[in-house]
């Protein structure tokens, strides 16, 4: 596939189903917002509760969370107010799932319309991005809510964590979304393996237990740990316990609760994670030019 | 070239040395996969060569029926024009807004309405907001289902369902137009009124490029004739004359 | 113009209605007599599933035994000792593919007809084929986890026994069970397609009740918590069915008679209630 031209085009003429970068989409913007609309319909079409799912789902993992983990295995005791703990994380990582879980098989998933007609194909991962956003943010009025409640007061780096933290995972999640739904077409293993990861993503921050416990178990300098406090969904759930649920501990139990510094782990995890979509975006238009033919 | 475009008339389409191969990657089984790459197994042996440089222009104005038996490549020259492909070798180059028909009704989704399809396969055709809410009523009265249009797409009968994405295919306005076997489209009166569009858009200087099995009727509608054989052009020449060679009499 | 009576015509004329439903009795002969056709969809959507995927039939194996593996990790560290079973690994294993033969029989079986409209609005066929054979295709996968099953055990300890063969009627048990699940939850589907919503909800409550990666018995042992608990949590089929398959399978777990009578009752009563439920409604299907 090489790219020399053998002669110039005559002036004014353009090569069809020239795949560009995400940031042309600002140009299809009306599109986008038709297919994200589409999604939404066709998802909750005949539902009788229809978006309410969107509440449900959530309410329901965090009552059995809620139960298994803090009651019976007694995770609650070291981190009160454990509800808001556990749902700060919840909100985060299923923003993370949705987000990635959804790109993935976005580009499969629109198999008919890639086959026949051009579309700059980005459109679709990026539409995964605005419907998780629609599902998350009642998420996020209950979270504000239940904090207000638990006596949660906002100071601005509270605020600052949340959005750096919401950014960060939508970065992250795309990023990999990207990577992921690209090769998805070549390989439609993808969508086991990345099933896989968001099967145990949960378990892989500190959604469900606080840092400390991987701490303890693994020693604070052991690479395990480093490795487990690098993840950028682990600083993003850290940044939401950061906003949420610190403000609302006692003194007593959030010191040392939370992972150190973490305001600049969650820069520099967001500068990597923009490194990383630069990456994805390059392989997704990479690959892109035949996902006709592999479909 | 039977008909002689001007030389002042620039080019709507471009097609410079294309070759398009397809690459039949049948999925395997890891058992397969591994073997395969211990055996080094050679890979030529799953490449089929669509189109084997192909060289064209189109001017501007120009109605140009693509003619072929199956298998001759001209879909496969029809998706690189419009995109949807990318050649292997060579370039192609565009003048000007394109739309491939390649298919009618690609972006329909049957759960939801007449209209909210209209809306979403004009913006995926190329058309903004306010072109779509300008040329809606005309898109719905030349579909014909006026009555029907906020009823779930899923619900019309097949006929109903093609003409309405007709409709929208060609009220979109692109300066070059893309036309896969789409004519053979509802009855009889709904075909005469598709052919009359397509003379329409025709006289107003639009570019066609038409690919159809009826022949009679694109020598008829076309006033130039290229046909493919094996992905080679070996023809390119008056319409009628391309048919008459295509049914072995001439 | 009159009123004609055109049942009556119809009637009169020996014309029988077209798609009307069969006694229950001439149903399940017409289904008995149509099996071939729900083994071999089975196989052929068993075949299509894994023939997409380059690991092809190893993701059967590795997509639970990864998520054993996490489960078993995370949940070692997480758990006291005390709660922690015998034997961890064959008890997490057991459970886990057990589990997921029910979870994958309810969401599978839940799509059997939405799934497959353009099949039902073509051909004419006892419905209850579909869900029948989504149960199968689950029941056809589970096949080679078995195997991966006892390579498990035994590298863990647990010898063959006699009580191995127990192993027949414990999950032809829970495969009625399955397949009452299924036929309950394919015509719910149709009535409510909420119930797809709902149906991965329910599963992670059952995921969580069943005891996959910890003791129920140990859990909710009674001192921490109130007597009434644990014997709720002892009469969820799913429970029973994986209690019993360990049970059956390590020597160092117990097969509580309560269990048995609990997993045969429950697969029982669901399938017939499944097949009557799914039954009544037949002629509705191909509208939905």
């Amino acid at each position: 596939m090489t790219e020399v031209s053998p002669r110039p085009l005559p002036e004014g003429m353009e090569r069809p189903g020239v795949a560009r970068g995400l940031l042309t989409l600002v140009s299809h913007r009306y599109l986008l917002t038709l297919l994200v609309r589409k999604e939404l319909r066709v998802r909750y079409q005949a539902s009788v509760l229809g978006l309410a799912w969107s509440y449900v789902k959530p309410g329901a993992q965090f009552a059995v969370f809620f139960f298994v983990m803090g009651q019976f295995l007694q995770l609650s005791r070291s981190i009160p107010p454990y509800a808001i703990f556990l749902f700060s994380g919840i909100v985060v990582v299923n923003l993370f799932s949705e987000i990635l879980g959804n790109a993935t098989r976005s580009v499969v998933g629109n198999a008919p319309l890639v086959r026949k007609i051009f579309l700059p194909r980005q459109l679709f991962p990026l539409s995964t991005v605005l419907v998780a956003l629609v599902h998350f943010l009642p998420q996020l009025v209950i979270l504000v809510i239940g904090a207000l409640v638990s006596g949660w007061r906002p100071d601005p780096a509270a605020l600052g964590a949340a959005l750096l933290g919401a950014v960060l995972v939508i970065v992250f999640a795309l990023a990999l979304g990207l990577l992921f739904g690209a090769v998805n077409v070549a390989f439609r293993d993808t969508e086991n393996t990345v099933d896989l990861i968001l099967m145990v993503a949960v378990w892989f921050s500190p959604v469900l237990y606080n840092i400390g416990l991987v701490r303890d178990h693994f020693g604070a300098d052991s690479w395990l740990t480093r490795l487990y406090e690098a993840n950028p969904l682990t600083i993003a759930v850290e940044l939401f316990h950061r906003a949420f649920w610190y403000p609302a501990a006692e003194p007593g139990v959030r010191d040392g609760a939370l992972i150190d510094h973490v305001m600049w782990r969650g820069v520099i995890a967001l500068v990597v994670c923009m490194g990383l979509l630069w990456v994805g975006d390059r392989v997704f238009t990479r690959l892109s030019r035949n996902f006709a033919q592999e479909l | 070239m039977a008909t002689d475009p001007s030389i002042e008339t620039p080019e709507a389409i471009v097609v410079d040395g294309l070759v398009k191969r397809f690459r039949f990657r049948h999925v395997h089984s890891l058992k397969e996969t591994v073997a395969r790459w211990v055996r080094r197994a050679t890979v030529e042996t799953d490449e089929f060569t669509a189109l084997k440089d192909v060289n064209l222009t189109i001017r501007q104005g120009e109605t140009v029926a693509l003619l072929g038996f199956n298998g001759s490549g001209k879909s496969t020259l029809l998706k690189c024009i419009s995109g949807v492909l990318t050649p292997d070798e060579g370039q192609i180059g565009v003048r000007g807004r394109i739309a491939g028909l390649i298919e009618v009704g690609a972006g329909f989704h049957p759960d939801l309405t007449g209209r909210e399809n209209v809306y979403l396969n004009g913006a995926i055709l190329g058309m903004s907001e306010a072109e779509i809410e300008a040329r809606f009523e005309q898109i719905v009265a030349f579909s014909e289902i006026e009555e029907f249009i906020d009823q779930e797409v899923k619900f019309y009968s097949s006929g109903m369902f093609l003409r309405l994405a007709f409709s929208v295919a060609v009220h979109t306005d692109p300066d070059v137009f893309l036309v896969d076997e789409i004519l053979a489209v509802g009855d009889e009166p709904f075909q005469r009124k598709c052919l009359d569009r397509i003379r329409e858009l025709r006289a107003s200087g639009k570019t066609l490029v038409i690919v159809s099995h009826d022949l009679n009727m694109v020598a008829d509608l076309c006033d130039r004739g290229i046909l493919l054989e094996h992905g080679v052009v070996v023809m390119d020449d008056e319409p009628h004359a391309v048919v008459r060679r295509m049914r072995g009499e001439g | 113009m009159a009123d004609i009576d055109y049942r009556a015509v119809a009637i009169e004329a020996g014309l029988p209605r077209v798609g009307a439903r069969p006694s229950l009795w001439r149903y399940l002969v017409d289904l008995w007599h149509r099996r071939r056709f729900a083994t071999t969809l089975a196989r052929y959507r068993l075949e299509a599933t894994l023939s997409e995927q380059r690991l092809g039939i190893a993701w059967v194996v590795i997509s639970p035994l990864l998520q054993a593996a996490v489960y078993g990790t995370v949940f070692g560290i997480i758990m006291t000792s005390d709660s922690r079973p015998d034997n961890f690994v064959p008890f997490l294993v057991t459970g886990f593919f057990l589990f997921t033969f029910f979870s994958q029989s309810f969401s599978q079986g839940a799509k059997a007809l939405t799934g497959n409209v353009s099949l039902v609005r073509s051909l004419h066929f006892p419905r209850m084929l579909l869900p029948v054979s989504a149960v199968l295709k689950e029941l056809y996968t589970l096949a080679p986890m078995l195997v991966v099953l006892v390579a498990i055990l035994i590298g863990f300890g647990e010898l063959p026994t006699l009580n191995w063969l127990l192993m027949v009627p414990i999950l032809a048990l829970m495969t009625m069970f399955n397949l009452g699940v299924a036929l309950i939850a394919a015509r719910l589907t149709v009535h409510l397609r909420d119930i797809g919503q709902l149906i991965p909800i329910i599963t992670r409550i059952l995921f969580y009740a069943s005891g996959i990666f910890y003791s129920i018995d140990l859990v909710l042992a009674p001192p921490a918590h109130p007597a009434w608990m644990l014997q709720v949590a002892q009469f969820n089929p799913v429970h029973a069915f994986i209690e019993l398959g360990r049970g059956a399978l390590q020597t160092t777990q117990e097969l509580e008679p309560l269990l048995w009578v609990v997993a045969s009752g429950s697969a029982l009563v669901t399938l017939v209630f499944g097949v009557v439920f799914f039954w009544r409604a037949e002629e509705r299907y191909g509208r939905a």
